[in-house]
């Protein structure tokens, strides 16, 4: 239905435009020197279908028949219009086919396969056309290569300026809705350019035809493709405007329509490539915002597996002390005192498990640290733990190394515990692909001096390439077939935090080493804002 | 029935865990005893302790699974239930692996809890009654004579007196001697005694091999 309405809205357009258009034709072929509706003819094709060819034909034997009046016997005016569905259609269906040309108009490629196929078809179409009324004798033979001129670029003016706008327009509703003063101003400067070139009598058109080009490119930077063919509209309706109310020679016109062409080809790229940015820009916020997204929710998994285990304790205490008030209550006579004081430690114990919330909370909403004094060796143990079963299946040898009297450090244990996971995670991985020799973890905490504590994992696997290492450290970077590549941004983050330092060597020996630092020292702070 | 010596041994670095096992064990009739850390547990810990361990896998310093290995080292035979607040299979087998009687997650269930320190329990008195039977018979054993062990060998072989004699080379009424003096050491009164005390021996003592196999 909707179809049929776009069906019988382009006949009404095509020979309503070809009536507007029938300015300076060259008879007796009635060539104008700007002809919009093959523009009409292949927006339709591309829009709505390949299929809805003979709609050309009919529509340009009516034209024929009611703007032109049949210049031409009857046979030939069939046999033209045939001439030109052919150029046209085959032309769509060379950019729908083989050429992916993409109806959403929207990269620099469309543009330019569109004005190649379109430049083609348009030749194709003018080749036909003054062939076959030269042929017929209708035509003089003397004017048959300026005929074909004068039909290229009539035809191709008018698909410049109507095809790119009703592509660019489809679907995408009418963004200058709110013609704001920028937009006026705009459409004044156009005015005034062509009152410059056409209106004063001093001004030479073709030598001061230049100055359409400035408010064409104002236009094109601020609003694109879309911005571009409504100004090409404007332009190339007001140059018509001017021809008419002028008196111009017909090879003026012609003359003009070539630099016309020019300023829409120049227009349209100069709007195509804005858009196009805008599009590559709008698609990368989206990613940044989506990797935000997925980078917390990532370090949230982490730190609430590893909170669950914190939240453990006091859950398994709140539980025995319940059942032991039961227990208590159910005695003769109820020991209400030391009920009272148990259920006193309940209490207490419902605050601990609110603070473990209240701790991943917090480093999600401000990324405040709860840093404690801990032992390296039980960091490793927590670190390491859960993946030892993982890398004793996969038939990797975990070595860990700690240095003797190493300080305690001062750590928030669930981030770097995770931190510590991460990296030997990452080691394991590294294996994946080279099954076929002795595959080697080791996991070293040193410390020279009493300041820091170094902690390094390096593995014997293929290690990290050259181009790898650039962007070893952001987001979504990764040589895992599985994986975001979150790792380790996450974990330098986290370093960070704790005012260390996280990053990676290439040992001589071949494989990967990563190294974090991290504050020794046995004072506790309660807090530690990283900012 | 809860043996009354036995003592539950609670080794948590959670003061709020181990305080809380220790008030809803004792509130069903165990004996408790805490201890913030495998050190400090090591430390007080004596041989002729009783009873079972609640043990957290993972603390501060030595984690519950070195301290098994310590006290497997050591020949305490204390029970083991180890408990846990992370789900980590690993560490659950292994502590399995080295005898554990169970393997609880935080929260801890009660009911299971207390099911196992029973449990616990019970091995740990069956152990000790064990221990305390042949420590008895080695003792009697020890008091033999060569000749007397010999002959107890053989008897509980099945041989006669006359075939003892003369494997032994000595007259068939020594042989009687011998045995009469050696079933009075041993505290037997008939032959199927005899044999059944020696086989205790005898499996006791492949047992003793097979631990210090391994």
């Amino acid at each position: 239905m909707k179809n049929l309405a776009c069906l019988a809205g382009y006949f009404a357009l095509y020979v309503f435009l070809d009536w507007v258009s029938y300015i300076h034709p060259v008879l007796p072929l009635a060539i104008t020197p700007w002809n919009p509706p093959p523009g009409l003819s292949l927006a339709l094709l591309l829009l709505l279908g390949l299929r809805y060819w003979p709609a050309l034909f009919f529509a340009a034997l009516l034209a024929e028949l009611l703007v032109r009046g049949l210049p031409a016997p009857f046979p030939y005016t069939v046999l033209s219009s045939l001439s030109l569905t052919l150029c046209y259609a085959g032309a769509v269906a060379l950019l729908r086919g083989p050429l992916h040309f993409d109806a959403g108009f929207g990269t620099l490629r469309d543009l330019f396969v569109f004005l190649l196929v379109a430049s083609g078809g348009a030749f194709l179409a003018a080749l036909g056309y003054v062939s076959i009324y030269t042929y017929a004798g209708i035509a003089p033979q003397e004017t048959y290569l300026a005929n074909l001129l004068r039909f290229w670029v009539g035809d191709m003016i008018g698909i410049m300026v109507v095809t790119p706008l009703i592509l660019a327009h489809a679907g995408k509703g009418f963004s200058l809705s709110k013609p704001g003063r920028e937009t006026l101003a705009q459409g004044v400067s156009i005015l005034l350019a062509l009152w410059l070139i056409f209106g004063l009598e001093f001004t030479d058109e073709f030598k001061f035809f230049y100055l359409l080009f400035l408010p064409l490119i104002w236009i094109a930077m601020r609003h694109g493709i879309q911005g571009t063919t409504l100004a090409l509209l404007v332009s190339q309706l007001g140059l018509i405007g001017a021809v008419l109310l002028g008196s111009h020679h017909t090879t003026a016109v012609v003359e003009l329509q070539l630099l016309m062409l020019a300023l829409a080809i120049t227009g349209l790229f100069l709007g195509m490539a804005v858009t196009s940015r805008r599009m590559i820009e709008e698609k990368l916020q989206a990613q940044a915002a989506e990797l935000n997204h997925a980078l917390r929710l990532a370090a949230a998994g982490e730190m609430a597996a590893a909170l669950a285990h914190e939240l453990n304790q006091p859950l398994s205490a709140l539980g025995s002390y319940a059942r032991s008030c039961q227990l208590m209550l159910t005695m003769n006579p109820a020991d209400l005192e030391r009920i009272n004081e148990t259920m006193d430690k309940m209490g207490r114990e419902v605050g601990r498990a609110g603070e473990e919330v209240r701790r991943l909370r917090d480093f999600f909403r401000d990324g405040t640290l709860r840093l404690e004094s801990m032992d390296v060796k039980q960091l490793a143990g927590e670190g390491l733990e859960p993946l030892i079963r993982k890398i004793e299946s996969k038939g990797i040898a975990l070595h860990v190394r700690l240095q003797e009297n190493l300080p305690a450090v001062q750590v928030d244990r669930v981030q770097i515990a995770t931190v510590l996971r991460n990296l030997v995670y990452n080691a394991m991985e590294a294996f994946a692909d080279t099954p076929e020799r002795p595959c080697d973890i080791h996991v070293t905490a040193t410390s020279s001096g009493n300041d820091w504590v170094k902690f390094c994992v390096e593995d014997n696997g293929p290690g990290v390439s050259g181009e790898m290492i650039d962007n070893l450290f952001s987001p979504f970077s990764t040589s895992k077939a599985q994986g975001m590549g979150l790792g380790l941004s996450i974990s330098r983050a986290l370093v960070e935090a704790h005012g260390g330092k996280l990053w990676a060597e290439a040992p001589v020996a071949g494989g990967a080493r990563f190294c974090f630092t991290l504050p020794a020292g046995t004072a506790l702070q309660e807090q530690h804002d990283p900012h | 029935m809860i043996p009354t010596d036995s003592i539950v041994f609670i080794v948590d670095d959670d003061e709020a865990v181990r305080d809380s096992l220790a008030l809803l064990l004792s509130l069903n009739g165990f004996a408790t005893r805490v201890f913030e850390s495998a050190e400090h547990f090591l430390a007080a810990c004596q041989p002729e302790w009783a009873g079972c361990l609640v043990l957290d896998i993972r603390m501060q310093g030595m984690d519950g699974l070195e301290l098994q290995r310590t006290l497997n080292a050591r020949n305490v035979r204390l029970p083991i239930i180890v408990i846990t607040a992370h789900g980590d299979v690993a560490m659950a087998r292994e502590a399995l692996k080295a005898g554990a009687v169970d393997f609880l997650e935080k929260p801890i269930d009660d009911q299971l809890l207390i099911a196992n320190v029973s449990i616990a329990l019970d091995r740990n008195l069956q152990e000790r009654s064990v221990a305390a039977r042949s420590a008895e018979r080695e003792q009697k054993m020890a008091r033999l004579t060569t000749r007397e062990r010999e002959v107890m060998l053989l008897v509980a072989a099945g041989k006669h007196a006359r075939e003892i004699a003369a494997e032994l080379n000595i007259s068939p009424r020594t042989v009687e001697v011998y045995k009469a003096r050696m079933m009075e050491k041993l505290q037997v009164r008939n032959v199927p005694e005899l044999i059944r005390v020696v086989l205790d021996a005898e499996n006791a003592f492949a047992k003793v091999q097979v631990r210090t196999a391994v």
